[in-house]
């Protein structure tokens, strides 16, 4: 009698297993939470709907910091540093709903979106990055941060990325001094940090022979660019490397 | 947070313990003439608990044999193998990090340390949440050294810890012959398996470390983080209350007073553990939860009330406040104020029970099968863990599933039914409306005959309308067909506003209050408006009533929305749709019944 019920209550499970696989080809999209058949056509967990308006920056104004409206800030930098970040690009506009699925990134820790990000930050590498990336480094955080959301959101971007493209990551760059919440700051207020924040690790680079480098450096947002010209500056005054940036969002 | 395993022998026993603070449980143990032996490092919560769960029994024989079976232990269930290498066990206890002046720096504030067990009494939290808790409460010291403190509460059996994702072994058979042991990870907060487990490297472990994305909103339940339990002391005694009797017992109907009575005597017996309500739409819940509430409150029990959306609590809270003015009540919601305060009675969403752990005599569910419980395994957990051994629950719902139906039939669990709205109508039954498929009318431009005759008898009595729709994306085009049939009939009487909303329509509550305040006639919507919106003279629509997105229940939960006032009992309640499908006909047929029911047409429900 009990193996019968045994023998029932397997068959159920496998009946079960069956329809939920069947049930499996449709996609739970992780920023609207539904189920759609669908997916977008560079991640299997997003909709077509929500991938549809992401706002993708197509077209540029500025050459260096690749922002959709004309800016003042990169012709000021350039006259007052010369050039250290030779061109920044990102994939979307820091629009609010582009906040919103950050947030759910960075702040609740949802790490499936790493995956998706770095996809869109693959595509737009592909079709506006031109110049040649030896080496893939990342804007690090501080060990306080990093313990308490357990993950380094930029990290988790550049190691994808890394995987892509077959270019390696290297932590080239530490941070010298916690600073306050950088997301707590006015524009105005990150302008004006000019102390330096950043040190460069030097065991990152062990074997690495090649002489003059061009470094990638992945953040997840550009807004000001206090954060990318700090980590380029503190790179440019060690060695001959250029730096590019390639963020997620623009803001 | 990693904690340090450590074994306490004697010559003839040994046990097994894990610890998050190494000197506090060195000066416990001072005392007692034993041998301490330690592992080092220190490693997650969860491993930790796995291997105690597994070797309570292991005899100590060498440092060297210890070391070998941890080892192996580990090997064979796949702990980090950078975490395996350097495992090794030592004598005493994290000597390293104890030197003489330790003792007066570990000295506790017991006041402090008494009112902060008072206070984690029936939670479950995570650090963070711990901290906040205390903050909140000005237990600055405790919150600042939390780690000495909460290990104190363990050693005293007042807090117990667990890892937010914990790993049990589970036995399963293979071909129904051969035993499989198979090690699998589990939420231990929401019941999480491993589907909804994201593996990951964790700074703050520095392994790899998996986490839930169940519970995430939560906050971040991972395998080494810390899960704090508070028990509740069995020195307990329930401190009865006198109530002031309210006047809302007076103006209960028959149907009502029956139905609380039985919940009233199912909470004084105790032989059962969950008791379900079947109340129609419209019945009076909340006037009913009121005499449930006093007997809680007067025999001194401690009560949660849950309820899935945001705005019922808010709208029960003053309620409740007033009726019980001698108790403490709080409302605990995503932003709420009141998350850190104690209360007698809290009225909460369902995501708050993931906070509490054995802390309730009784907790009542509201809506037990709308949207975040309806195939949502995780609040039915919280609400379970959330329950005390002996606690009680009350379910009420208008729509049970067909399962809890059945056993009610079969009277295999203990219920009461409330067939009849609080004003004594009956309810509104809906009516077949013939129509073309709703693509059709839309790729013609022009709305069914059939259904242009509800909706302007309806209009032309006054009433307002709930259209009820399958997809989000046709409400636009709803309510463009609506409008040009409104503009291209000939009678003035039915000129009308015509709104449509969605879940993702940002005006939502403007909208939905404007329809409140009547300045709105028509409003198209999704299912998300099938609960919870009251009006006083409305009627409903339901357009491709045949879609299967329409079940049975959310076709009685719409048809609910109808004749919930007693100015006006019987509101008009349309179908229209191609097909008669079974759903619409169970539908109609379980409306029916209940009405049977409530005249005494029929003895069973
Ligand atoms: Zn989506
Ligand atoms: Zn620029
Ligand atoms: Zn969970
Ligand atoms: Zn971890």
């Amino acid at each position: 009698m009990r193996l019968a019920k045994h023998i029932i209550d397997n068959l159920i499970a496998k009946l079960t297993e069956t329809v939920h696989k069947k049930d499996g080809s449709k996609i739970v999209c992780l920023a609207c939470g539904k189920r759609s058949a669908q997916h977008s056509f560079f991640s299997q967990q997003l909709c077509n709907h929500c991938a549809n308006d992401i706002p993708w920056i197509m077209k540029h104004v500025c050459e260096f910091c690749g922002r959709v409206q004309a800016c003042t800030d990169c012709t000021e930098r350039l006259r007052a540093n010369g050039q250290v970040l030779h061109k920044n690009r990102s994939a979307v506009q820091y629009t609010p709903t582009m906040k919103k699925w950050l947030a759910s990134y960075k702040f609740r820790g949802d790490e499936r979106w790493a995956s998706i990000f770095a996809e869109m930050m693959w595509l737009t590498w592909q079709t506006q990055m031109d110049t040649p990336i030896d080496i893939i480094t990342y804007v690090p955080t501080s060990k306080e941060r990093a313990i308490e959301r357990s993950f380094n959101q930029s990290e988790r971007l550049a190691s994808l990325l890394s995987e892509r493209s077959n270019i390696p990551v290297m932590p080239l760059l530490c941070r010298l001094q916690n600073g306050d919440k950088q997301s707590m700051k006015s524009r105005t207020e990150r302008l004006s940090i000019e102390h330096a924040v950043f040190g460069f690790n030097s065991q990152a680079l062990g074997q690495w022979k090649q002489k003059s480098l061009r470094v990638l450096i992945i953040d997840d947002v550009y807004t000001t660019g206090t954060t990318l010209h700090a980590c380029a500056k503190c790179l440019h005054e060690i060695a001959d490397i250029r730096c590019y940036g390639l963020t997620w969002a623009r803001s | 947070m990693l904690v340090t395993i450590y074994a306490v022998t004697t010559q003839h026993s040994t046990s097994w313990y894990y610890t998050i603070c190494p000197p506090v449980d060195r000066i416990y143990w001072a005392d007692i003439p034993r041998a301490l032996f330690a592992l080092e490092p220190p490693i997650p919560l969860c491993y930790a608990r796995q291997w105690l769960d597994e070797n309570q029994s292991l005899p100590i024989d060498t440092l060297p044999a210890l070391t070998y079976s941890i080892q192996q232990f580990a090997e064979q269930s796949n702990w980090p193998s950078s975490l395996i290498r350097n495992l090794r066990f030592v004598s005493g206890l994290a000597l390293h990090a104890f030197q003489k002046d330790d003792q007066r720096q570990l000295q506790l504030d017991e006041s402090q340390w008494l009112k902060m067990c008072m206070l984690l009494q029936g939670r479950s939290l995570l650090i963070t949440e711990l901290q906040q808790l205390l903050q909140h409460h000005n237990l600055h010291h405790v919150a600042e050294n939390w780690p000495r403190y909460i290990q104190q509460a363990i050693l005293c059996d007042r807090v117990r810890l667990s890892p937010g994702v914990q790993l049990f072994r589970q036995t399963s058979r293979k071909w129904l012959v051969f035993k499989q042991n198979k090690r699998i990870l589990q939420c231990s907060r929401c019941g999480a398996d491993a589907q909804h487990l994201h593996r990951t490297t964790c700074e703050t472990c520095g392994y790899e470390c998996s986490y839930c994305n169940r519970c995430l909103q939560m906050g971040r339940c991972k395998q080494c983080s810390l899960v704090i339990c508070g028990v509740k002391s069995d020195t307990f005694k329930p401190i009865a209350r006198t109530v002031t009797k309210t006047n809302e017992r007076t103006s209960l109907t028959v149907f009502q007073k029956k139905a609380a009575d039985a919940a009233i005597h199912f909470l004084r017996e105790q032989t059962h553990h969950t008791f379900l309500l079947w109340a129609v739409t419209g019945a009076g819940k909340t006037e009913m939860m009121f005499p449930i509430l006093e007997e809680q409150v007067q025999s001194g029990r401690k009560l949660a009330l849950v309820t899935p959306r945001r705005d019922v609590v808010l709208e029960l809270l003053p309620r409740i406040v007033q009726a019980f003015p001698e108790s403490r009540v709080i409302a605990l919601y995503g932003s709420s104020q009141q998350t850190w305060q104690d209360a007698e009675i809290i009225i909460a969403t369902t995501h708050q029970m993931l906070r509490f752990f054995a802390a309730f005599d009784t907790v009542i569910i509201d809506e037990m099968d709308a949207f975040p419980y309806h195939n949502n395994p995780m609040l039915s957990y919280a609400v379970q863990k959330s329950l005390r051994q002996q606690g009680q629950s009350i379910w009420l719902t208008a729509t049970p599933p067909a399962d809890s139906i059945r056993l009610i039939r079969q009277g295999r669990i203990p219920h009461a039914v409330v067939p009849q709205r609080f004003h004594g109508h009956p309810l509104p039954v809906p009516v077949h409306c013939q129509m073309a498929p709703l693509y059709e009318q839309l790729h013609r431009n022009q709305l069914s005959r059939n259904v242009w005759r509800s909706i302007r008898s309806s209009l032309q009595r006054g009433a307002q309308l709930f259209v009820f729709i399958p997809k989000i994306r046709l409400v636009q085009p709803v309510v463009e067909l609506l409008q040009h049939a409104v503009t291209s009939d000939n009678d003035k009487t039915c000129e009308s506003i015509i709104k449509g909303t969605s879940s993702q329509d940002e005006q939502r509550s403007l909208k939905v209050q404007a329809f409140r305040d009547g300045q709105i006639n028509i409003l198209v919507t999704t299912t998300i408006l099938e609960r919870g919106v009251t009006v006083a003279c409305a009627d409903v629509l339901v357009l491709d009533a045949d879609n299967s997105l329409f079940d049975r229940t959310s076709l009685i939960q719409m048809a609910g929305r109808a004749g919930r006032s007693s100015q006006d009992p019987n509101g008009n309640v349309w179908f229209c749709s191609h097909h008669w499908t079974t759903e619409q006909r169970a539908a109609t047929k379980q409306i029916k019944r209940f009405n049977d029911f409530s005249f005494g047409k029929v003895r069973n429900i």
